[in-house]
């Protein structure tokens, strides 16, 4: 909003500008006319930081058997769970290097259990003010333990005692230092485009984050105690949808 | 203001209906002390893993008949690990393991005790003894949570390494006798907490990623499953190439049997989901080695065969109601 006053004071000095060096070129300025206005300060955005609140939810579909390509169908159902997060985020006054400002935060995936679905993330983003509203986009990267909604197994039993098997799993590339095994952390960027409105006080923001998780896909077959393999693994797109709201701090 | 609680209002609103479809409930937990109706019986035996741990206890050897014969009716029985006992004096001819054998069908998982393992010089000559008692059984495990066990039991402290050189020696002297004669299991380690998964990274390192897999599985004892998050990580990283058996499970109270199998068991649950378990064995047919007799139990009071108790899922399985 603040630039779009920007941009129309602006046009509006621009537009009167010629118009008043005409006025002081061939008629001076008497007693009785009212002086020329002084020129606008440059309008100040909206910053500081805002304690964000948010509920988040995932729906994807990447478990079946031809889905080692993200379809793109954000309202699948192959995982599905919802998350809560809390994020500092801090708007600049004015942008630097492109960047309106930077955030940190912490999700907890799927909320029924505690051992698993912590992450943490930090980001970077670009707001753009429409004047109703800004659109606000931005990515960075994601750390922690993932949430066990991500493992998949199917499992197919012959009648012959033979077993054959599908384990798809996000790839563990880190360690969570201080506890358990020392894989069993995963790191990752994601992206992330919402619309927010920003008030003096409060802030609400909706849209959608891309995570670009690698995935494994894991087949497994087992036929009279012999063990046959197909191992792959690729990065996949794993969306969210997400409601912030936030208060400045 | 007023632009902002309609902004807010709409987007929430749009939020609340696209997550409509997502709203997944746990399901109804049936009364197991009830009668079930043919979607929880269907359900139940759906994602039952036909699988049960039996103590070797001569005592209850004809409940342990019965209740086999009824499940192996029903459909629901195909294997039993049932434990090779250094001591006790009926190590090499249990009654148990031969009436097993002798229903047909029904696979032997024989666990081998942990003392086989701990200062045993003979160790190769007691694994050859046991391959000639029991020809019937091709899967064996080495030991069972070796490290918590042991000591937790009076014996003497132990530790994984000591374990590993054990397994080490057993695994050599099979592949170099007899490689065709068995497969083995580890040691199962704990499944909740972090102690088995810690346990199990250092095993891989230790020696276990060396061995084939074609000829080792991994064995787990998962009580809670949902706390075995941090095996997700080693089984699908360095033991990724290795089969998994959850060799103990389930839940020390009769009513919440039938809820314990629906919740974990099958697909979707997490002993498949995480731990890529290709079978559970549900811990016990009958624990009561010294009274009273444990709420993991699928039958109780086995000395008063004919009428001994079964539980509610025992029942169901067998289709006994």
């Amino acid at each position: 909003m603040k630039t779009a006053n920007r941009i129309c004071s602006l046009v509006f000095l621009i537009a009167l500008w010629p118009l008043d060096t005409l006025a002081q070129n061939e008629n001076p300025p008497t007693i009785t006319e009212p002086l020329p206005k002084p020129p606008p300060k440059k309008a100040e955005r909206n910053h500081g930081a805002y304690l964000k609140f948010g509920l988040a939810h995932w729906q994807g579909d990447i478990f079946n058997q031809d889905l080692t390509q993200w379809r793109g169908n954000v309202f699948g159902s192959d995982y599905n769970l919802t998350s809560l997060n809390v994020e500092i985020e801090t708007y600049f006054t004015n942008n630097h290097a492109l960047l309106s400002g930077w955030s940190i935060g912490y999700r907890k995936d799927d909320i029924k259990y505690m051992d698993a679905g912590h992450m943490l993330s930090t980001k970077i983003f670009r707001d753009f003010d429409l004047k109703v509203l800004e659109i606000k986009t931005g990515g960075g990267i994601e750390w922690g333990m993932p949430s066990l909604n991500f493992d998949n197994t199917i499992f197919e039993y012959g009648k012959d005692g033979s077993v054959r098997y599908r384990h798809t799993y996000p790839e563990k590339n880190s360690n969570i230092p201080g506890v358990g095994t020392t894989q069993d952390g995963v790191f990752y960027p994601f992206g992330e485009l919402s619309i927010l409105e920003r008030g003096r006080v409060f802030l609400i923001e909706v849209g959608i984050r891309i995570n670009v998780i690698r995935f494994g896909f894991d087949n497994y077959e087992i036929v009279k105690d012999k063990i046959n393999y197909d191992f792959s693994n690729k990065p996949t797109m794993a969306p969210y949808l997400f409601i912030n709201i936030g208060f400045k701090i | 203001m007023k632009r902002f609680l309609l902004f807010s209002s709409l987007i929430l609103a749009t939020f609340l209906t696209a997550c409509e479809n997502g709203v997944h409930l746990s399901p109804i937990t049936p009364s197991d002390t009830g009668v079930f109706d043919n979607n929880t019986t269907q359900d139940t035996v759906y994602k039952w893993s036909p699988y049960v741990g039996i103590h070797a206890t001569n005592e209850a050897t004809d409940a342990y008949r019965d209740a086999l014969i009824l499940l192996k009716r029903a459909g629901n029985i195909k294997g039993v690990r049932v434990g090779i006992d250094k001591e006790g004096g009926q190590r090499l001819s249990n009654p148990v393991i031969r009436m097993v054998g002798s229903l047909g069908g029904i696979d032997i998982l024989g666990l081998i005790d942990n003392y086989y393992l701990i200062n045993n010089p003979n160790m190769e000559q007691d694994i050859d003894q046991i391959f000639a008692a029991y020809p019937e059984i091709h899967y064996f495990q080495v030991g069972n949570e070796f490290t918590t066990i042991v000591s937790g039991n009076g014996g003497p402290a132990v530790t994984i390494e000591q374990y590993m050189t054990s397994l080490k020696r057993i695994y050599d002297h099979i592949q170099n006798r007899l490689p065709n004669r068995a497969v083995l299991l580890t040691q199962a380690t704990l499944g909740s907490g972090l102690h088995g998964p810690v346990e199990l990274e250092k095993m891989a390192k230790l020696g276990l990623t060396q061995m084939d897999p074609n000829k080792i599985i991994i064995a787990i004892n998962s009580y809670d499953p949902n706390g075995s998050s941090e095996y997700t990580g080693i089984l699908s990283g360095l033991l990724g190439r290795y089969r998994v058996w959850v060799t103990e499970a389930g839940i020390s109270n009769p009513n919440l049997h039938i809820s314990y199998v629906q919740n974990n068991y099958g697909k979707g649950g997490p002993f498949q989901n995480y731990l890529r378990a290709e079978r559970v064995y549900w811990f016990i047919m009958w624990g009561g080695d010294g009274p009273p007799d444990v709420d993991f139990s699928l039958i109780k009071n086995p000395r008063n065969f004919p009428n001994y108790w079964k539980s509610p899922l025992l029942q169901l399985l067998t289709g006994s109601r």
